[in-house]
Parts: C-alpha cells; structure tokens; sequence
C-alpha cells in the first residue's frame, strides 16, 4: 500500500513541472539559452531542464476576452463595456471628427493606449446580405491629436488567415475598412504601433 | 509569391525587430543554399527560431497562429508538444541543413545554438541596422521550465548564480 502511494507520488512528481520567469540581460538569456541548447544547462544545474526561450512583456498579461458581437444586436453590452467597448460619444466626447459611420449600424469604441499614443478603434456592425454581417473598422486619432500616428498598424485575422493589414501614412485622419463575416466566425484584430500591441477578439456566434 | 524586399510575414518582423536581424538578407542567402525560395512554413519556423523562443511557444505558435499567454505557455498541451517534436524533425531536414551549409557545418554535426546562428547572421552581414532600446537590452524576459515542483525559486537563483548567471525571477507557476 505504501508502496503505492510512494510510486504515485513519484509518477506525480515526474509529469509536474515549473516554470520561471526571468528578468535579467540579453547576456544572460544568450548564455542560459546556449547552455540548454547545447545539452549542458541540466547537467550544470543539477534540475532537469525541459525548455528555455524568450518571451515578451505583454505574454504575462491575460488575452483579451472574446467579444460576442451577437448581444450588441440584442442591445446587451454587459460584456463590451466590462472589456471597454463604449458608445462613440462616450470615448471621443462630442465632437466626433470622423462620423464615417452608419446611423443604422451597432456601433462602439474603444480607447487604446499605445506607448504614449492613444487612438480609438471603432466597430459598425450591420446585417448585410442574409446570413452575412457587414463589419465597418475604423482606427482615428483622439483627443486632442488630429492625425494618427504614423506608421499604425491595423491588421485583422481570422484564424490563420490575415484579412486586413493597413499602415497609417503620414498625417492619416483615420483608417477604415469594411469586411463581410458570417455567424459562427471569429476574428482578432490587432492595433500596433512599433512594440506597443492591442488584441481584440470578436466572435459572431451563430443564431439558433 | 513571396514578396522579399520587404519582410514577407508577422513573425520576420518579429526577428528583425527582437534579434536586429535583416531577415531579408537571411532568407536570400538560404535561397541560394536551398536553389529556390523557403516554403512559408520554412520561413516562420526559421523566424520563430530565431526569436530565441521556447521549444513549446514554437510548436504553439505554428499550430495555433497566435502568441501563447504564460499560462499557456505553463499548461502544456501534449497534443502541441507532439506537434513541436514533428516540427522539429521535419526541419532537421530543411532548415537546419540549409542553415548548416550555409555556416559551412557538416551536414552529420547538430546545428550551433540558436543563439549563436543568430550572432553568426549578424556576424556576416545580415545584421539590421537599427538601435535597440537601450532599456530591451539590459532587461530581457525569458522563460525556463523545469522538471518537479520542489524547487524553490531562492534556489533557482542560487543555482543559476554559480553559472554566472544573475537574474531576477518575476514569476514562478507550478504545473501539478
């Protein structure tokens, strides 16, 4: 019996792990990282070591919450304003420069901070043809900046897939772009600007 | 088609931007190695490998096409793993041949280091010039799993210090 108990804690033991997060300089990673490659990291450490890499900052913040645009159509926004999505009026006052947005459509903003930049992503989603939706995007500057800051990026993924990949050229208003989604996909869109990153999940779930 | 004067997908730029690396200038060398363009799966791998990144967060990032959180990077899904040690295998045969006759390294020795192909590319020319953050380049974040849960991360420190390694551990997460 003890036998037992021994031999699973030891198999508990063998399939658990630990893994370490570390701060230090890229001469410490490039040393750690060439020792583990060569084979020698465990051997020095007296610990099995089953995996080194680098990662980034924004890796230890939790994703971004998939968005079910489906309630806005249901006018709920519980879950977008918990995530910040707000009405226009509410993130660029009430001077909206750019109202490139349909009066019809479901429409709300959120407020992104890239580095000391901050610019404001719009969706406008509309029913298009049967069963299609029809998804205006638009990133504008806000506050009070008038232009976007150069070299934005706004780029749209669904799955592997990218759909959309803009630049702001210099003194950009805005940037728009309407796509065409079906109930039951998904897709990411990402604003960046150099290391600065934003991540949105969108799902269309399916009506049943 | 392949478009190379500008860096062909998310995770060249990734390289480019992380490691200072002219991708471009990479992959037209392992073009000539290879007598036609690297396939796209080529490419990201290479990228991702050059990114300095864990064994896993590649594997996860080929299968999934997006950046794994820490605590997906913790999580260990085995379906991924398995994923990553085929990946692995298929481009011993590509990939790590190109690079290894491109470094003029036998094709029977294994292939240096990541960390040391990527100072070689700088070494010889496909170094981008562009100047880090001086702030990146004294704090760095990397990851390191271990096997067990018993080690402490005083110890760990320790441990890493008598390599002349000091670092500061900012997290710690157990996977039971």
């Amino acid at each position: 019996m003890n036998n037992e108990i021994d031999k699973n804690q030891q198999q508990e033991e063998m399939s658990s792990s630990t893994l370490f997060v570390f701060k230090g300089s890229q001469k410490d990673f490039y040393r750690m990282m060439s020792l583990f490659e060569a084979g020698e990291l465990s051997d020095l450490l007296g610990i099995e070591v089953l995996d080194v890499g680098a990662i980034v900052e924004s890796q230890l913040v939790a994703q971004p919450k998939v968005i079910n645009l489906s309630q806005w159509f249901q006018n709920n926004f519980v879950e977008a304003i918990q995530e910040a999505w707000l009405t226009l009026e509410e993130v660029f006052g009430k001077s909206i420069r750019n109202p490139a947005f349909r009066s019809q459509a479901v429409k709300r903003a959120k407020s992104i901070q890239l580095g000391d930049r901050t610019v404001a992503l719009i969706l406008d989603i509309a029913p298009a043809e049967n069963p299609e939706i029809s998804t205006i995007l638009g990133v504008y500057p806000i506050g009070s900046q008038t232009y976007l800051p150069e070299n934005l990026k706004l780029n749209v993924y669904e799955s592997e897939e990218t759909l959309v990949e803009l630049q702001a050229p210099l003194q950009s208003e805005g940037m728009i772009q309407e796509l065409f989604f079906l109930p039951g996909e998904a897709f990411r869109i990402e604003v960046s600007l150099g290391d600065f990153k934003q991540i949105e999940n969108f799902l269309l779930f399916p009506t049943r | 088609m392949t478009n190379i004067s500008n860096p062909p997908c998310l995770e060249c730029q990734e390289a480019e931007q992380r490691e200072n690396l002219d991708i471009n200038c990479i992959l037209n060398r392992l073009k000539s190695v290879k007598k036609s363009q690297l396939s796209s799966r080529e490419i990201s791998y290479l990228c991702l490998c050059l990114c300095l990144l864990s064994r896993y967060e590649k594997a996860f990032r080929m299968v999934k096409y997006k950046t794994p959180t820490i605590e997906e990077l913790n999580t260990q899904d085995p379906e991924i793993s398995k994923k990553g040690e085929n990946l692995s295998a298929d481009m011993s045969k590509t990939v790590h041949l190109y690079l290894k006759e491109m470094m003029s390294i036998d094709e029977e020795k294994r292939l240096p280091p990541w960390s040391k192909v990527v100072s070689f590319m700088r070494d010889t020319g496909c170094k981008k010039n562009q100047q880090l953050p001086q702030v990146e380049m004294q704090r760095f974040m990397f990851i390191a799993r271990v096997k067990g849960n018993k080690i402490s991360d005083i110890e760990m420190q320790k441990q890493l210090k008598t390599l002349g390694i000091e670092i500061e551990i900012i997290e710690m997460l157990r996977n039971e």
